[in-house]
């Protein structure tokens, strides 16, 4: 049986409700999905409840996907799309941890900082770099952390993203302005 | 080409990785610019960190299983193949239901309560209990060695 015939067959099981084809599925494309996650929010953890999330909602618009397009171009862009839910929900959390901060100095929440001291160099220049990522427009990141830390092609962003080709050139060549303007200068901060 | 250019330039991964990747003019910058030279090792090691990180990672095993039983709560994989599964609440609605005409006619003192050996002398006096004298273990003891003497 040819990998094409498995893999019409999975997703027409998938349609059928079988939980087998699922599990076989979710088997399949776990590590591919959890990278991308990973990428996006630089933790193990949160990438492992993408993840599940992803799955969750294959399951749900399994009836949407085309059988002629790309199954690793659809389940990226739901990947993506739910990361970016997952970074727009932590930046809230954020603010109301800022502000609890400054409320509640005693809070618990405040005591998250003496795990920052014990980061290591490596660690440190990571958050650094995300941190850059963090400061720049939804979309800008999405094409930066696709060409830079996924190594994906400028057409393969462009279908996943839904956009041209001038497009994501244009947003890549920002974020690369906008990041670069920001680690240079908490680079020079350090030095 | 100036700083502000040059890191534009570098803030990409595909090339940051092998310096020989740049044009001739960002490699002499980088030769001759301490800042930039700077900026170049900070990004090359962070995505290098991030790559490494990247691929040892991987989904959790039981990732499956999660899912599906995250899936299983909210709709019935089964549905199709086992329809019996949807008679449970009638089943359980019908056991109910024998549970509580049960109670009704266990429930009932007319049914249960009577018993035929019951004396007439009992049956007609109800404080026939009330009223009989209680006697201790010693005092029967002692009743009956007497009989027996």
């Amino acid at each position: 049986m040819s990998m094409l015939t498995d893999k019409i067959e999975v997703i027409e099981g998938i349609r059928q409700r079988d939980e087998q084809a699922f599990r076989l599925f979710v088997d399949q494309y776990k590590d591919y999905i959890f990278r991308i996650c990973f990428s996006f929010v630089n933790d193990a953890d949160d990438a492992q409840d993408i993840t599940q999330e992803v799955f969750i909602k294959v399951f749900e618009s399994i009836n949407t996907f085309r059988s002629d397009s790309r199954m690793s171009t659809w389940l990226y862009r739901i990947a993506v799309n739910l990361s970016l839910n997952y970074l727009r929900s932590r930046k809230k959390f954020n603010l109301f941890e800022r502000l609890e901060k400054v409320l509640n100095p005693d809070s618990i929440l405040h005591q998250t900082d003496v795990n920052e001291v014990d980061e290591n160099m490596e660690d440190k220049r990571i958050k650094l770099l995300y941190e850059a990522m963090e400061r720049i427009p939804e979309k800008q990141k999405s094409a930066f952390i696709m060409h830079n830390l996924e190594h994906l092609s400028y057409k393969e962003i462009a279908d996943v993203m839904d956009i041209s080709l001038s497009a994501v050139e244009s947003l890549i060549h920002r974020a690369k302005k906008n990041t670069s303007k920001y680690i240079q200068r908490k680079l020079k901060n350090k030095i | 080409m100036n700083c502000k250019e040059i890191k534009i330039v570098l803030t990409d991964t595909k090339a940051i990785q092998d310096i020989n990747a740049f044009d001739r003019i960002v490699q002499d910058h980088l030769q001759q610019c301490r800042d930039c030279m700077l900026y170049y090792s900070f990004l090359k090691d962070t995505l290098n960190a991030i790559e490494v990180r990247r691929t040892s990672l991987k989904a959790n095993d039981f990732t499956s299983t999660r899912v599906s039983s995250l899936l299983g709560s909210r709709y019935n994989f089964y549905k199709r193949k086992r329809p019996g599964l949807q008679l449970q609440p009638v089943l359980l609605g019908f056991l109910i239901f024998v549970a509580v005409l049960m109670g009704i006619f266990i429930g009932n003192k007319d049914v249960f309560l009577k018993n035929d050996k019951t004396s007439a002398v009992i049956e007609e006096n109800p404080d026939y209990f009330y009223s009989a004298q209680l006697t201790s273990f010693e005092e029967n003891y002692i009743n009956y060695l007497k009989n027996e003497e």
